[in-house]
């Protein structure tokens, strides 16, 4: 048989050395539809095997292992056309632009299934890298990238050859540098990659290999940002080659284009916290070009591409970080519009572009052009519509999280800001994440911040302090259900310190309402805050976020209740001396004087 | 393969072979289509391509025809009885 057959293992070691996807497509496990061809037909027809592939290499079985697929099954379509319900199913998942081949044959395998009734079922056997996936067409068999002007990439057989050896040199001189942890030295390669004979296949790689040392470097003490500048400017420039015109770049544009934002991500990060190495660091990226080169893959693949988008997002988010000048030059560039779009484009799920996308508009929020232009630009509608859906669906609770933390600059900063989340539901939004998801502590603490904003007196939005005065129109504003999610957060999230002074703060700005008072109290809210206070064994970070509890209890239980007074006694004996305990020794000291004034 | 030892299968997979290397040609691929070839015909076409394929690139290959087991390997049948 073997002379006059195809060995399958034969077809996958000839062509899976060179091929990052290798695929076969195997429709032989026929059944004989007529007599004759039963006659023709032999021991060896009995469909099959499940078998191993190498690595990156793929396997579709037109049946399962063993079976064969029925005649009546291989029926024409609807145009008469004899084709198979095997080839049919491919046709229609597999070539769709953009679709990973694995997610295209799971359809595949449904059309098959439905179309025969269950009797032929497609079967894969696969390898294909799942560290493939996160490129965005590593596993299509046709990339997104647009057709464009239509021209063919064509190769002659010596230009072939040239590249070959370029890149097997290009691949070493990388694999060195990274065992090195060269920085320098690999932003060199890149650089050099960029105009050489091997760039359609080297670059991608080279970004990668830049992007791995700098995240390394990051991850070690020994972080270093005084020799990013090159490596800044080589990425800058395999960015301007993913967008290139000629077929050749194109094909691999995304993945390029992904590789590189990436690796300038990690790059940035290199700044680190501090704020002179981090200001350094976006320095070199803004020289060499950074914010065009992200702001230009998010135009080109913003929406075609989650991953592109979330790294050049987190670029942008990087270069902005306490910059007004970054600040003002990705503005006039567009990009509240791009990240506005992006973040409506991946709107739905806890997906990394949504998140990015919101982290972004955060940060360019603080710079009040920003702000101003995100607000006329609907970006508040924009993160309580992502509230609202998180809500809805009962999940997404990172999205929600990311929008909370947008609204909470938006209400931080002084201007019209803050009238207009108010205005637009912020406030109702914030309340309903805390009721949706009720064991998310960073959510809560999001979504506390905004509640203490947004009930607080317009004249100190900075700290979320409480409404002075008698009249608290914006604590009116809020309404029972403000009160009973404050008040379960307070009970939900007892191990977290911030939670826990944030819903003090926002409690006290609600009851200064006398009916939400009413409502906290039939709660029994303040008897749980005052037995919260006796109980609690607080270090020092959550002794300075008591001072709110007590005032609470001072103001609204302990005057009125003997045990509150003792339990006052003892938080003070408790906390009256030791790093961060004035807040609290104050707090308390006010709340004993009231109490016995009130006696 | 649509015909083996001259008996022709029904219907003909060589409609499956020419759908899949039209759409595959439509959507940029360099396609090879083999229809009734011999095993020559396929192992010179396998080493063309084998030579051809640059690194990275991506292979597809797809046989409609029959298919047997020997000695667990799976083998798609070329030409003739299978014996």
């Amino acid at each position: 048989m073997r002379s006059k057959a195809l060995s399958v293992n034969e077809v996958f070691a000839k062509l899976s050395a060179k091929a990052s996807m290798c695929c076969v497509w195997a429709d032989a496990a026929r059944e004989p539809a007529l007599a004759y061809e039963r006659s023709a037909s032999t021991a060896h027809q009995k469909g099959l095997l499940a078998q191993n592939v190498p690595s990156n290499c793929l396997l579709a079985l037109s049946c399962a292992p063993g079976c064969l697929a029925p005649s009546s099954a291989r029926a024409g379509g609807a145009d008469g056309e004899a084709t198979g319900a095997f080839a049919r199913a491919l046709l229609a998942h597999a070539l769709q632009p953009g679709q990973p081949l694995p997610a295209a044959l799971a359809q595949a395998h449904d059309q098959l299934a439905q179309e025969t009734n269950g009797r032929q079922t497609l079967w894969v056997c696969n390898t294909l890298s799942s560290t493939a996936s996160a490129q965005s067409d590593a596993l299509c068999l046709v990339p997104l990238a647009p057709a464009g002007d239509g021209a063919q990439f064509y190769q002659s057989p010596e230009d072939a050859a040239l590249e070959a050896a370029a890149a097997k040199d290009a691949m070493s001189a990388l694999d060195a540098a990274e065992r090195a942890a060269s920085l320098p030295a690999a932003a060199a390669l890149l650089a050099a990659a960029v105009d050489g004979p091997a760039s359609r296949v080297v670059l991608p790689r080279a970004c990668l290999v830049l992007g791995r040392i700098a995240a390394a470097m990051a991850a070690t003490s020994g972080r270093t940002s005084a020799e990013a500048t090159a490596g800044f400017r080589a990425l800058v420039a395999a960015c301007r080659a993913s967008q290139g015109t000629t077929a050749g770049a194109r094909t691999g544009a995304l993945e390029l284009c992904l590789n590189a934002t990436w690796a300038m991500s990690h790059l940035l990060a290199l700044g680190g916290s501090t704020s002179s190495t981090r200001q350094r660091q976006q320095e070199a990226a803004v020289a060499a070009g950074c914010c065009e080169s992200a702001l230009a893959a998010l135009r080109a693949h913003g929406a075609a591409s989650a991953s592109i988008s979330a790294c050049a997002c987190r670029v942008v988010e990087l270069l902005c970080v306490d910059s007004a000048g970054s600040c003002a030059r990705v503005r006039d560039q567009g990009c509240i519009e791009l990240l506005l779009s992006t973040a409506a484009h991946h709107r739905d799920g806890d997906g990394p572009a949504c998140l990015a996308s919101l982290a972004a508009l955060a940060v360019l929020c603080r710079d009040v052009e920003c702000r101003r232009r995100a607000v006329a630009l609907g970006v508040i509608a924009q993160a309580v519509g992502c509230c609202s859906s998180a809500c809805l669906c009962g999940r997404h609770a990172l999205s929600a999280c990311e929008a909370l933390r947008l609204l909470r600059v938006l209400c931080q900063c002084p201007g019209a800001a803050r009238a207009a989340a108010l205005h637009a539901g912020a406030l109702a939004a914030a309340v309903a994440c805390l009721t949706a998801h009720p064991q998310e502590p960073q959510l809560a603490e999001q979504a506390l911040w905004v509640v203490c904003l947004l009930t607080s007196q317009p004249s100190s939005p900075q700290s979320g302090d409480p409404p002075t005065g008698a009249t608290a129109t914006a604590a009116q504003g809020a309404d029972v259900a403000a009160v009973q999610a404050v008040a379960a957060a307070l009970r939900s999230h007892t191990a977290t310190a911030a939670v826990q002074a944030l819903a003090c703060r926002a409690m006290r700005n609600l009851t200064a309402d006398s009916r939400n008072e009413a409502a906290a109290t039939q709660l029994g809210f303040f008897e749980g805050l005052v037995e919260s206070v006796t109980h609690q064994r607080a270090g020092a970070e959550q002794a300075r976020s008591m001072d709110a509890r007590l005032e609470v209890a001072a103001r609204r239980g302990a005057a009125r209740e003997g045990g509150a007074e003792e339990a006052l006694k003892a938080a003070l004996a408790r906390h009256g001396d030791g790093a961060g305990s004035r807040f609290v020794a104050a707090a308390a000291a006010l709340a004993l004087e009231e109490s016995s004034i009130r006696a | 393969m649509n015909d083996y030892n001259g008996v022709s299968l029904s219907p003909a997979p060589a409609q499956d072979a020419r759908a899949v290397a039209e759409a595959l040609g439509s959507c940029g691929w360099d396609v090879c289509l083999l229809l009734q070839p011999s095993a020559a015909d396929v192992n010179r076409a396998l080493s063309n391509l084998e030579n051809a394929l640059q690194t990275g690139a991506k292979a597809l290959v797809f046989f409609a025809g029959h298919g047997g087991v020997l000695n667990g390997d799976n083998y798609f049948i070329i030409e003739g009885a299978c014996a």
